[in-house]
């Protein structure tokens, strides 16, 4: 029967119908989504469906996670403990230091009648998957609109930026990465508090610091800094290291690489930066920072 | 004889492919990642083409897309085109020894990559690289893989009783 359905003509039809639609609704998505950014984005249901796959791939690390924790020698844990604690010390003492100093901060610049820097808000959330193809960095989060991730909301992990949200669905979000090719974070030398753009590349898991002249003073080991400018990104969080400098005298600009300091494809745990203005994420919080 | 198989089993198969394509794996062997959908897409097309046509193709290729954060409508166009071939020579495809059978399947994966390099090129999403060529070669030797383990399938849950070819 299905063996002659090319031999009948009003199938072939048919067929030929179909085939021409979906064309052409592939052919309006793609140059759609090419234009208008938000046209996917905007819908969260569409990436609300996608998540029970992400928790079915996801689960073989859950469940290794759970092995390893229900079946670690005693010793370990006992070990492990120990070193939190001493952590735990450490940073309370650290902490100490900073509370003096931001109370500090805050007496100079009412002095200078500059405005004062609301703390923001954040919150925890861990990785459910990373996309497959190599040169798309996008991260897949647990964290979603119920718990009040918004679109170009920052994500830090404990060393640094690694990304913003790209798209958000009720129990999941998106992570576009900081090195992914069509990624850019406006930066700033600590050193000397000169000004730059960030950019990813396809390459490597690399930043790529863009238009510096050659007579910019930068060395091997700057640290690079959000500048907050775009508002985007919040200002002086960490963001990379200066691994390499090449000059070429013919052209009068320098390349240059950095790495970030976030290991993104190893860090479980992200942190979500809620900005202090939004009242509706900042009343159901888990931490203050 | 071909099997009889109720389409919901047909859409619970598909479930085991898209868990595979975005499962983590060690980022060397990202890109030699096997095209799990498209090869359980042609095999359903192959052994069920009244069940799983067109449509079906193209909205498991624009789930991918939502899912793996390609662009909207990469895999989506993809699978249409490399759909378009399988259902065009099913005649052939489905009569033709193993070996033949296998060389259509890889002219469809060709298809596949080609248009999803393409798309993804043109809205910037990816750049072309040679690792690109990996997946045909990785794809076509899990073929028969594929094959062997969804003919036993067919064979276990078919209504009719039937032979493999």
């Amino acid at each position: 029967m299905i063996n002659s359905i090319f031999q009948k003509k009003e199938y072939s039809q048919i067929f030929w119908s179909k085939f021409i639609l979906l064309l052409l609704l592939s052919l309006v998505i793609i140059f759609i989504n090419s234009h208008h950014d938000n046209f996917i984005r905007t819908k969260p249901w569409l990436l609300t469906l996608t998540v029970p796959f992400q928790w079915l791939a996801d689960s073989p690390k859950q469940i290794k996670f759970f092995v390893e924790k229900h079946f670690t020698a005693r010793t370990n844990l006992l070990n492990e403990n120990r070193q939190l604690k001493d952590d735990y010390l450490l940073l309370q003492y650290r902490l100490q230091q900073i509370t003096q100093l931001s109370t500090e901060n805050e007496k100079l610049k009412t002095l200078l009648h500059a405005s004062k820097e609301l703390p923001g808000v954040v919150k925890i959330g861990s990785v459910t998957g990373i996309s497959p193809d190599p040169q798309i960095k996008e991260i897949t989060i647990n964290r979603g609109l119920k718990d009040g991730v918004f679109i170009g909301q920052p994500v830090l992990d404990a060393s640094g930026i690694i990304g913003q949200i790209i798209n958000t669905s009720y129990f999941s979000a998106r992570v576009l990465l900081l090195t992914d090719s069509n990624s850019r974070i406006p930066v700033e030398v600590s050193r000397t508090g000169y000004q730059t753009i960030a950019a990813g590349n396809y390459i490597d898991n690399l930043l790529i610091l863009l238009n510096i002249p050659d007579t910019t003073d930068i060395k091997v080991g700057d640290l690079l800094v959000s500048s907050g400018l775009g508002g985007r990104f919040p200002a002086n969080y960490p963001v990379a290291k200066v691994t390499m400098i090449d000059r070429l005298p013919a052209h009068g600009f320098l390349n240059i690489q950095a790495e970030p300091l976030a290991k993104t494809a190893y860090s479980r745990l992200l942190l979500l930066l809620f900005p202090a203005m939004n009242k509706k994420a900042s009343s159901d919080h888990e931490t203050g920072s | 004889m071909r099997p009889e198989i109720s389409s919901w089993l047909i859409w619970l198969s598909f479930i085991p492919a898209i868990v595979l394509s975005i499962i983590p794996i060690p980022a060397l062997l990202e890109y030699a990642r096997p095209l799990w959908s498209l090869l359980f897409v042609i095999f359903w097309m192959i052994m069920a083409p009244e069940k799983v046509g067109l449509f079906t193709a193209w909205s498991i290729g624009l789930f991918m897309d939502i899912l793996t954060g390609s662009a909207p409508g990469q895999q989506a166009l993809a699978l249409l085109l490399s759909s378009l071939l399988i259902a065009c020579m099913h005649n052939r495809i489905y009569r033709v020894k193993f070996p033949e059978q296998c060389l259509f399947v890889m002219y469809a994966i060709i298809i596949f990559q080609l248009t999803y390099l393409w798309v993804g090129i043109i809205t910037e999403k990816i750049h072309f690289n040679f690792f690109y060529f990996i997946p045909i070669g990785t794809s076509i030797i899990i073929w028969p893989v594929v094959f062997f383990i969804l003919d036993k399938f067919c064979c276990i849950y078919s209504t009719k009783s039937f032979t493999s070819q």
